[in-house]
């Protein structure tokens, strides 16, 4: 009869603390959203398009920093902002390089890891001709995906979320690709979607 | 097996060579029966699907071998073990080499030489980080030895093929190699001394190197250098620009000659001649046409401290983003990690310059900065905003650059002091600009600006905004650009307090405002007796506006009931500017004010 009762407080201690801690959780959910909206701009931006390559780039650049201004992107991503300057700048910078890493991509000499980054593989298949490229783009790609996690970690004042960013985004890196495109499974296998 | 002891026409051998785990066998003869002419052949002698013939002769003290195959079949499980620990990457190797070895001497002298053709040599790493595929390669070396010391000449040559080493990419079929060179090498000072070695790519460029090599390190270098610029350029920095902000870079044409010596393990001095080159950029960010380059580089030397030569660079045109930069000479000094302007030099922009006081790049190799201080002379603002393709200015831009920071790691470029604009009778002061990522995919700019005593008249009459007289001040502040669109300012522009010259506003002009706060008097206008009125007078304007977050939020010269002031009238009839609106959505605005700039006549009933 007696412990229950002793135990009573230290269970509303305990459920009060647990209250509190909730709060500093990631939030994943939007976490995913704000993924999805980023990697899809990306994505879409080197995706086939019927105008000409060069009169298209300055309008998509400018669509989509608009996108991030307006008021419809501040609602979305209620709680993670994907709105900082840097993360404009590396955005910029990733959707002027997809087009060419889509190439790769469709050709399997470039595949999605299972941390968020893009790794080059099969590369007995690739002719030696084009290796310094693809080497070369997707270090240049790695480093600015690295740069995009922690910028979105400090834009919300949680440098210590990269991590869990980082991870976010590569599961929705990995739902993002085109059928086809080769993803790294958990165990580091390599698999064709 | 031996039927004699010292002769033997029909011998059998079969082994294994266990360290290479290779089996071998032949059938051999030999003759050492004559005291002065003793002879040994083995033939046809089989190593890994390869078939060799040895002869071996020796007449009193002098003797000869000859070895040689059509076509030994490389394999690594052989190979590698054979190799040196830093081939040891080497995980696949493959194809066919013919050898003609051929060894004579006496106890004192040898003389060697060996032939070798390489046919679809096959190699690489397990990452395919180091990798050669269908290699046409000759080989041939010629070498003499007197006592210890060696003396020769090597001649070889790759007709076809590719190789990689990452990062660098070559291919034989466009760029066959040859090579060319004689060596003297003494083992026991552990010296080897190169002369006149000669390497030549087809199509790309050469090189001469004359070495001494002791301990390892290079002791006596003399190195020549002549390159095909374009096709360095494609061939070397393409594979690295891609999708980095300079793709679309390039060379279009050009040549480079260099000179290297030095007498010891550092260079020390370098000459470098650019002739004619050609830089373009599909962005049209940056482009330099025929330049001509005379570089010579010095290590500070002790022995001669004061010796520095002058390099020179210059140019026929170029352009930086549109504004395009004329016929330029530069001359500099160049010493250990420094660059240094050597004379004051003037850069012709438009229809002014850029004078150059002071241009030092510091530090290169480690900690790169740029120190730069000049003056901007006259540059015609009508012509820049021309090329610039913003809404045009009467004017000039001059000022003084009292200084320019570049840090390249940072990407950032600022600087100290003001910039001057006269324009419009009057003064526009541009101040604490910084630009980063200058030439990346999104440019930032952050600056202030302040404007002083214009003539609002002019300024009006340039917007077709309608005629308003008097003067105007005001400033931006923190006018934040990102690739050239305003994201962030805070601006004011108003009549100064003391302003004591005449004060008319002119009937578009107050449609124009009244459209830009959102008030309701444009209606009033045409349909009262206003309409009769050309102009009126005005005590002040005054229009303030900060954009954050695409929403700009206005205020006025004064508070009104449920609005400001934009303009506060004078004498009669009387007529007042109100502004209702707040919070204006950035996009609409800026139609609102391309709609009445763009007017270019006067809508009057």
């Amino acid at each position: 009869m007696k412990k229950p009762r002793m135990l009573f407080p230290l269970m509303l201690f305990l459920g009060i603390a647990s209250c509190v801690t909730i709060n500093i959780y990631f939030p994943a959910a939007a976490a995913e959203k704000a993924a999805d909206k980023i990697i899809q701009d990306i994505q879409k931006s080197g995706a086939p398009v019927n105008e000409p390559e060069a009169g298209s780039r300055p309008y998509r650049v400018h669509l989509s920093f608009l996108d991030f201004l307006g008021i419809g992107a501040a609602q979305a991503a209620a709680d993670i902002n994907i709105d900082s300057p840097a993360i404009r700048q590396i955005k910029a910078s990733m959707e002027r390089r997809f087009r060419k890493l889509r190439t790769y991509l469709l050709k399997g000499w470039v595949g999605y890891t299972n941390n968020g980054l893009v790794a080059v593989i099969h590369k007995d298949k690739i002719p030696l001709r084009e290796r310094p490229a693809v080497e070369s783009l997707v270090a240049t790609e790695n480093r600015d995906r690295l740069a995009l996690y922690d910028a979105i970690a400090r834009a919300n004042g949680h440098p210590e979320w990269r991590d869990d960013i980082q991870s976010t985004f590569a599961k929705r890196w990995i739902a993002n690709a085109e059928s086809g495109w080769w993803i790294q499974t958990g165990d580091g296998g390599w698999q064709q979607k | 097996m031996l039927t004699q002891p010292f002769r033997c026409l029909r011998g059998r051998l079969q082994g294994n060579l266990p360290r290479l785990d290779q089996a071998f066998k032949g059938r051999f003869q030999y003759d050492l029966s004559q005291a002065r002419d003793k002879t040994l052949t083995l033939f046809p002698f089989h190593f890994s699907a390869g078939q060799w013939r040895l002869d071996f002769r020796q007449r009193g003290q002098k003797w000869q071998v000859d070895a040689k195959t059509n076509g030994q079949l490389l394999q690594n499980h052989w190979l590698v073990p054979l190799l040196p620990d830093s081939f040891q990457w080497l995980q696949a190797i493959s194809g066919k080499l013919a050898i003609r070895l051929n060894a004579s001497g006496t106890h004192e002298t040898t003389q060697l030489r060996l032939r070798t053709d390489g046919l679809n040599l096959l190699f690489h790493d397990s990452q395919y980080r180091r990798a050669g595929e269908r290699l046409q390669l000759q080989l041939n070396l010629t070498a003499r030895r007197h006592g210890h010391d060696w003396q020769g000449s090597l001649k070889s040559g790759v007709d076809g093929g590719e190789v990689l080493f990452l990062p660098i990419y070559l291919s034989f079929d466009d760029h066959p190699l040859r090579l060319q060179g004689d060596f003297h090498w003494q083992p026991h000072e552990h010296s080897l001394k190169i002369e006149d070695l000669r390497i030549d790519l087809t199509k790309l460029g050469s090189m001469f190197i004359n070495s001494k090599i002791g301990n390892g390190i290079n002791s006596e270098l003399l190195a020549g250098l002549q390159l095909d610029l374009p096709t360095a350029f494609r061939l070397f920095a393409h594979p690295f620009l891609e999708g980095g902000d300079w793709e679309g870079l390039d060379i279009k044409s050009g040549e480079a000659k260099g000179r290297l010596t030095s007498t010891g393990p550092l260079p020390e001095q370098a000459r470098i001649r650019l002739l004619d080159v050609t830089v373009s950029d599909s962005g049209q960010r940056i482009g330099v046409n025929r330049l001509q380059a005379r570089l010579n580089w010095q290590r500070t030397l002790e022995k001669h401290p004061r010796m520095f030569p002058t390099s020179r660079i210059g140019w026929h045109a170029a352009h930086v983003y549109a504004i395009p930069v004329g016929k330029t000479e530069f001359f500099l000094r160049l010493i250990d990690d420094d660059i240094r302007l050597l004379k004051p030099t003037s850069l012709p922009v438009l229809d002014g310059a850029i004078r150059l006081d002071r241009l030092e790049l510091l530090d290169l190799s480690a900690t790169p900065k740029v120190h730069l201080a000049g003056k901007i002379e006259a540059v015609s603002l009508e012509l820049l905003t021309r090329v610039l393709g913003i809404p045009p200015l009467a004017g000039t831009v001059s000022g003084r650059i009292p200084g320019v920071l570049y840090n390249h790691r940072e990407h950032t470029l600022k600087l100290d002091g003001q910039l001057v604009l006269d324009v419009f009778d009057g003064t526009v002061i541009i101040e604490n600009l910084l630009v980063t990522h200058l030439f990346g995919a999104l440019p930032r700019l952050q600056v202030d600006v302040s404007f002083h005593d214009l003539d609002l008249e002019l300024v009006t009459r340039h917007f077709s905004f309608g005629r308003i007289t008097g003067k105007l001040e005001g400033h931006i502040h923190k006018l934040q650009l990102e690739k050239w669109q305003p994201v962030a300012f805070d601006a004011w522009f108003g009549t100064p307090p003391d302003d004591g010259s005449r004060h008319r506003i002119s009937q578009q002009a107050v449609s124009n405002l009244t459209d830009l706060g959102g008030g309701g008097v444009s209606g009033l206008l045409s349909r009262t007796f206003l309409r009769f009125f050309d102009e009126f007078g005005y005590r002040r304007i005054g229009l303030g506006l900060r954009l954050a977050n695409n929403v700009c939020t206005l205020r006025g010269v004064a508070p009104a009931s449920q609005g400001y002031y934009i303009v506060t009238g004078a004498g009669l009839p009387r007529i007042d500017v109100i502004g209702y609106n707040r919070r204006i959505d950035w996009p609409t605005l800026l139609k609102r004010l391309s709609r009445i700039t763009q007017l270019q006549t006067p809508v009057v009933e």
